[in-house]
């Protein structure tokens, strides 16, 4: 596919409230990206136009019931068909933050064997309770199976900002070691809370969080085209959005959020 | 209609949140209408506006009110008495502390100074992916003294955002509590690099028929005109929460001011932690003993007297001159000296930055500085500590011709902050983890060092 044939689809809803910066993301890196109000997407019927689907972050349907739930059920009822076709297709599919609730909710992650009927896994209230905005290192842990990371090798530390409320991934406690092994043999493990020099948190506050499972941040399915974390890529696109840039000597141009967007567009370009 | 229930004149009056009033063109009307349908937002056309001044409402058909403009909008005028109350407050008389580092601590962990981190990240201070400069300033969280925002795409300017507030000064004056809070609210936003400020007000205060009540509160907004114009910084939005009263008397009167100011490059953009070893660290602005009201005081058990003043001519010279430090790249890092005076502003940047300070009383520009205490921890308005490379000291020193400012001290590899008082002996002399934990322990436990 030719770069400019990209066609992204920033999929929006009531509550939603980082689609804006997540289409500019893409936009950046020369593809073309679109915010589209769900409405619109039942009404046109014309997902499959699109290469790729993403949920951005907010408050979906104002994260009543559970986060991300409302807008799951909503979508699979509306769009459940055209999704269908879209996963099987391998189009990739990205969830961030309120995204990955929303894929999650839908069955589409953890996804061991495809779509699932009801949600393998929960994002669910923080430990110690509470929203929480502030900036996290993450190991990436992946092995090469997810399409969103390629950029980035196994073992590398990244940076990038949480803001969440329900962010401590679970699986059900009887079934947690033997989903958690198949997480890892098939690939599916990509983000991990870390301590800046990449030791993992191992649970331990602040450098996990939310008290998520396994310190876990980011998963893909099991083909690796569908990839949600909590953490926001949007938000570590550009060298003013870091941190702490008023300490840096040298200003590189962009923050390590770039390096999920760039790494999918290659792969849809077959860069790599 | 939620509940069907409601005469006309109480839908006319419900005070329902989330709704809002629009006036739209009539030709415009089915293109805003399909937009609040893509949304899933319930609109309907309830009127239209006529050439006759009157206010008709008609409910099923049926005229049930019909009132003239002139009416509506033209109250009779009615007189209010307002006293102007002066508290006999005495200066308190008391030893200087033998130990100012505990004392330092203890400021430190005071509820009013103490980080509010905890709070801070409840809120999604990133949304938007536009906020260059966070609340909190990198790996140690410092205290910020405004937000940066960049709204635009294609441009690199940017938006300022500070507060200003202290009501323990009203205790004292409450023209002096509302000039305080404006020059602190347009010296946090000078020292991230803004300027072009604009204030809104937010008064929160007991029951205006009250006359001593009424006589603060126009004591207040005597101030916000004189320091609007001595800052040429007009007020363009405000809110106010009168009638603050329980049967054991009225709130203390409190005046938030928010500072919002532009940043033609954000890339001049500064931040208050410490950046290097070996640079220099100056203050800018002038210590008076003013302490009344000061946390220093309260720490204490005391109010005072003394409440701290604006000089309004004076801090506008400073402002500039910090504008066009901040412009031509010799600031390193910038603070504003408040709540806690000097010694609590030094605090913050060295622990907030990971080096070390070591200062010098001696040097700093006053009048009738005798005490180490007064000259650490006085609240006096208009004044920063700046950082400046040695290499820049130079240019830095031109700039401020003319401006009261004096290099204090140094930047130093040491985790710590050692402070010579007035006879050249250590009167301050803390480890950075125990000035960071002191101040996250009250309010951010969880923050703080282990």
């Amino acid at each position: 596919m030719n770069i400019e044939d990209i066609k992204v689809c920033v999929m929006r809803v009531g509550g939603t409230n980082c689609d804006a910066e997540t289409q500019r993301a893409f936009q950046e890196l020369g593809v073309q990206a679109e915010t589209v109000h769900v409405n619109e997407l039942i009404k046109r019927r014309n997902l499959l136009d699109y290469s790729m689907l993403v949920f951005p972050g907010g408050f979906s349907f104002g994260d009543y019931v559970r986060s991300g739930v409302i807008f799951a059920r909503h979508l699979s009822a509306k769009l459940g068909k055209e999704i269908e076709t879209f996963v099987d297709e391998g189009r990739p599919i990205l969830g961030i933050c309120n995204g990955f609730q929303i894929l999650v909710e839908y069955g589409l992650l953890p996804g061991f064997q495809g779509i699932s009927a009801y949600p393998e896994a929960t994002l669910t209230t923080n430990e110690p309770q509470g929203f929480k905005c502030q900036w996290t290192y993450l190991k990436q842990e992946n092995k090469g199976k997810c399409a969103f990371t390629n950029k980035i090798p196994a073992g590398k530390v990244i940076r990038l900002p949480i803001a969440h409320g329900e962010g401590r991934l679970l699986f059900p406690k009887e079934k947690e070691e033997a989903l958690l092994k198949k997480l890892v043999d098939d690939d599916m493990l990509v983000f991990r809370y870390c301590a800046k020099d990449g030791k993992v948190a191992d649970g331990k506050y602040p450098i996990n969080p939310n008290g998520s499972f396994y310190d876990i941040a980011g998963i893909c399915n099991k083909e690796g085209n569908i990839f949600g974390l909590m953490p926001h890529p949007e938000r570590a696109m550009y060298w003013w959005q870091q941190p702490d840039w008023t300490r840096q000597q040298q200003m590189l141009q962009y923050g390590d959020g770039k390096l999920i967007f760039q790494s999918i567009i290659d792969k849809l370009t077959k860069k790599c | 209609m939620k509940y069907q229930g409601l005469a006309p004149w109480e839908i006319y009056i419900s005070e329902s949140q989330e709704r809002m009033l629009i006036t739209v063109p009539p030709e415009n009307l089915e293109r805003v209408m399909s937009v609040f349908e893509k949304e899933d937002v319930q609109a309907t056309a309830i009127g239209k506006l006529v050439v006759e001044r009157r206010l008709q409402l008609n409910y099923n058909g049926e005229k049930v009110a019909d009132m003239d403009m002139t009416f509506l909008f033209n109250p009779c005028k009615s007189m209010k008495v307002a006293t102007i109350e002066t508290p006999n407050l005495t200066e308190p008389v008391f030893a200087e502390p033998e130990n100012l580092t505990e004392t330092l601590l203890q400021l430190l962990a005071a509820p009013n100074i103490a980080s509010k981190e905890s709070v801070i990240r409840t809120y999604d201070h990133e949304v938007k992916g536009n906020t260059t400069l966070k609340p909190l300033q990198g790996e140690y969280a410092g205290p910020n003294d405004a937000a940066v925002l960049k709204p635009l795409d294609d441009s690199l300017k940017g938006l300022t955002i500070s507060c200003g507030m202290n009501p323990n000064y009203g205790k004292i004056d409450a023209y002096w509590m509302a000039a305080s809070a404006i020059d602190e609210a347009v010296r946090n936003n000078v020292a991230v690099g803004g300027r072009r400020i604009a204030l809104l007000d937010n008064f929160t205060w007991g029951n205006p028929e009250k006359p001593e009540r009424l006589g603060s509160l126009v004591r207040a907004c005597e101030a916000c005109y004189d320091f609007s114009v001595a800052f040429k910084a007009p007020f363009i939005s405000g809110k106010d929460s009168l009638y603050n009263e329980s049967p054991l008397g009225p709130v203390t009167p409190t005046l938030l001011i928010t500072a919002v100011g532009v940043i033609p490059n954000i890339q001049s953009t500064t931040s208050m932690d410490l950046k290097a070893p070996g640079n220099l660290l100056y203050i800018v602005g002038e210590t008076f003993n003013e302490l009344g009201g000061s946390e220093y005081y309260k720490l204490k058990g005391f109010l005072g007297a003394s409440v701290p003043k604006v000089r309004g001519a004076k801090a506008k010279r400073t402002f500039k001159a910090v504008t066009k430090a901040i412009d031509e790249g010799m600031v390193k890092s910038c603070h504003d000296l408040s709540e806690g005076g000097l010694a609590v502003a030094a605090a913050e940047m060295a622990f907030a930055g990971g080096y070390g300070l070591e200062l010098d009383l001696r040097k700093v520009p006053g009048k009738e500085l005798v005490r180490n205490d007064f000259v650490l921890f006085s609240e006096s308005n208009s004044r920063f500590l700046i950082e400046v490379a040695q290499a820049d000291s130079e240019d830095f020193e031109d700039l401020m011709k003319g401006k009261v400012c004096a290099l204090i001290g140094k930047v130093t590899k040491d985790q710590k902050l050692l402070v010579h008082g007035l006879n050249g002996k250590v009167v301050v002399d803390a480890t950075l983890e125990s000035l960071r934990r002191s101040w996250k322990q009250t309010l951010s436990p969880e923050e703080a060092p282990q």
